[in-house]
């Protein structure tokens, strides 16, 4: 059994989605707990993943394969744990996008399957997303963090049109706001009044963290 | 003029390889199609035959329509300097220099990087008006200092003011590129001189893979309409915006630009397009996620696109010479040599945003562009062979003979002297000679040398001045362009 779960996590490591796939629906019929196979097979695996990948030894198509593969074996586990009405824990829950008027998308992605790898639940909105279309999915989701990024110094003052926008809604202070991309600085965070900025993924992945602590202690007050 | 050195020595695809790529790009562009943001270009492409989808904004662009385009691009285009002695020609297999490009950041002559100014801006663009081996003149700076709004055109002022050569510049949208082409306009004399003698042209970017936004189509449209020239350059990282292979890549990137030279030509028949990219691998190590501007992969692209674009017949640009060191060191020396000597030996014709930047392309040093001047140098000296014209062997034979082997030394033969300068390229910042000497001279190493060379030229270098009535129509002009501000972003 114990086996299985290995395998699991060693397909996650190779980016063998239809391994996973087959696995899970293995560990499923021979009655494995399906809490257990999410930990201790998807979950490990993914963290086993992201932490070869910040120690340099795999590299980053083998962590967007290896997460590609562990969504589609966490597709099969869902309905297996809705059954057992358990829930999948996650550290915070993230909406993200390219503002509008920038179509770039590549690092906002890997950003998104960075934040995913380590247990954040993401909501990926894509490029181009309308700044009424971020509000509205701050309100409707009700997330921990709002992702901004731009690429192009004449789409990164979408990101401050965001922040008034939710400043207006009233919901500023429900949600901390992360941004990024190749011309922002942590002057410009500053400036225009973003919570956090980082330089690269594994930065915006720790930044994220520390702002779920930082939203926690908020909340407990 | 400026007549460039040839290059184009290097080759290594077959004819059979290059008709390969080029219909696998065609089939790119017929069966996969391209991204236009624009429903306005979305509509002429499908007038003239192109399959689209409005939803999704996706062109299929039939390979009559595209190998059409390629027919009508000018062979050979002038890039005109504000002073003619600067003009360059891009045609053939001519190898000419463009400098820095876009730099956020300086490293300044105290070795502490901080943002780059509008200050900075203009000291660079007066030392590349001085350096001998850079003849075109980009915005090195995308100065931090400024607010977002009109910068380029603000930076053109500048560059405009302190160089008399050609600026490769930017717009942001159509009514910054019209400021600045009126800009233009009253330095020469006029729109119509302005076609005639264009001293502004276009970096124009599109979005890897296949995708060719709103800020692209403006600018794209722009030129073509008014007549200047425009580079289509795509700067996909092989591995995450292209395919990982250089062939894939290649035919991606070809795919790309030959899909907005389909539009240049399909907007204004003839319209002079500049065949570019920044292609080069991408890191895709934790610590090392973006372009890797100095890997030698980057080189190898480049040949292949000079015989690609030289069997098109229009003239090609890639960027050299690049590196991802963070200070000048060993790495700077070898990612700059190998980038620089690879694309000259391709025979591309405008090797640019290279000169003078550290940092992957993001930070420049003012030491650095004397450095690669220097660099420069070399590689001209090496691209311009052995050379064996009439009489120069019988030239040699008498030399020879005259000293012969009772003789000890060539020091005092004419033919020495005649031919010392054309023959040997001659440094100005390398570091040559014996021990002794060089500790006598105060032990100095070429980065010293060079800070001395760049401190000189800047304290001591001013191009020919704008005319007093010339610079106040150009601050009119652009205070005309401001006066909305928020109608001029749209």
């Amino acid at each position: 059994m114990n086996e299985l779960l290995g395998d699991i996590i060693q397909a996650i490591i190779n980016g063998e989605d239809e391994e996973v796939e087959k696995l899970i629906r293995k560990s499923i019929e021979l009655g494995i707990e399906p809490l257990k196979i999410l930990n201790e097979g998807l979950i490990k695996g993914l963290r086993i993943l992201g932490d070869k990948f910040n120690q340099g030894e795999i590299f980053l198509p083998d962590l967007m394969l290896g997460a590609e593969a562990a969504k589609k074996g966490l597709k099969l586990i869902e309905p297996e744990l809705r059954k057992l009405n358990v829930q999948r824990e996650f550290i915070g829950t993230v909406v993200i996008g390219t503002v509008e008027g920038d179509i770039h998308d590549i690092g906002k992605s890997i950003v998104s399957i960075m934040l995913e790898v380590n247990g954040f639940k993401v909501y990926d909105l894509g490029v181009d997303v309308p700044t009424e279309i971020f509000v509205k999915k701050v309100e409707e989701l009700k997330p921990d963090i709002l992702g901004l990024s731009a690429l192009l110094s004449t789409t990164m003052v979408k990101q401050r049109e965001v922040i008034e926008a939710l400043n207006k809604k009233g919901i500023r202070n429900k949600v901390k706001v992360m941004i990024g991309g190749a011309p922002i600085t942590s002057e410009w965070a500053e400036e225009i009044g973003a919570d956090g900025y980082a330089i690269d993924a594994i930065t915006a992945v720790n930044r994220a963290k520390e702002l779920i602590k930082v939203l926690k202690e908020e909340r407990s007050i | 003029m400026i007549i460039g050195a040839n290059g184009g020595q290097l080759e290594l695809l077959s004819k059979n390889q290059l008709y390969e790529i080029h219909m696998a790009s065609l089939d790119v562009l017929e069966k996969v199609g391209m991204f236009f943001e624009s429903s306005e270009v979305l509509k002429l492409l499908e007038d003239a035959g192109a399959y689209v989808d409005y939803k999704t904004k996706i062109a299929k662009i039939p390979r009559y329509l595209v190998e059409e385009a390629v027919r009508k691009a000018p062979k050979s285009i002038m890039l005109c300097g504000r002073n003619p002695k600067y003009d360059v020609r891009l045609e053939g297999k001519r190898v000419y220099i463009a400098g820095a490009s876009g730099g956020v950041y300086v490293l300044d002559f105290d070795r502490k990087r901080r943002p780059g100014t509008l200050k900075d801006l203009e000291k660079i663009t007066r030392l590349e008006d001085y350096l001998e081996n850079v003849h075109v003149v980009p915005t090195a700076i995308v100065p931090q200092d400024v607010p977002k709004l009109g910068l380029y055109t603000k930076a053109y002022e500048i560059i405009v003011e302190n160089t008399e050569k050609h600026a490769f510049h930017e717009a942001e949208n159509m009514n910054d590129l019209k400021t600045q082409l009126k800009m233009a306009a009253t330095v020469v004399g006029g729109e119509d001189e302005l076609r005639k003698r264009p001293i502004i042209s276009y970096i124009n970017c599109l979005v890897s893979p296949l995708k060719a936004n709103k800020r692209f189509l403006e600018i794209l449209t722009g030129c073509a309409k008014f007549g200047v020239p425009v580079s289509i350059e795509t700067d996909p990282q092989m591995g995450g915006l292209s395919p990982v292979t250089l062939i894939g890549t290649m035919i991606q990137i070809n795919a790309e630009v030959l899909g907005g030279i389909t539009l240049a030509q399909l907007i204004n028949p003839g319209t002079p397009v500049i065949y570019a990219h920044a292609a080069t691998t991408m890191g895709l190590q934790a610590k090392s996620i973006g372009a890797c501007e100095g890997a030698p992969e980057r080189g190898l692209l480049h040949v292949a696109t000079a015989q690609l674009t030289r069997y098109y017949g229009i003239p090609s640009c890639c960027v050299a010479p690049t590196t991802d060191s963070k200070s000048i060191d060993v790495q700077n020396g070898y990612e700059k040599a190998l980038t620089f000597l690879m694309t000259a030996l391709a025979g591309i014709n405008l090797i640019h945003s290279g000169i003078g930047m550290i940092d992957s392309c993001i930070t420049v040093s003012y030491e650095q562009f004397v450095t690669d001047n220097e660099l420069a140098g070399m590689v001209f000296r090496i691209i311009r062979g052995i050379e064996i014209p009439e009489g120069s062997i019988e030239e040699s034979l008498d030399v020879i003979s005259k000293v012969g082997p009772l003789g000890s030394h060539y020091l005092s033969q004419k033919h020495t002297k005649k031919y010392l300068k054309i023959e040997h390229w001659i440094p100005e910042v390398t570091v040559r000679g014996g021990w002794e000497l060089w500790m006598e001279a105060g032990a100095k190493n070429t980065r010293e040398l060079a800070k001395e060379k760049a401190e000189k030229i800047i304290a001591e270098h001013y191009p020919e001045p704008l005319p007093k009535e010339t610079k106040e129509e150009i601050k009119r002009i652009i205070k005309e362009a401001f006066k909305n501000p928020n109608s001029y972003n749209h």
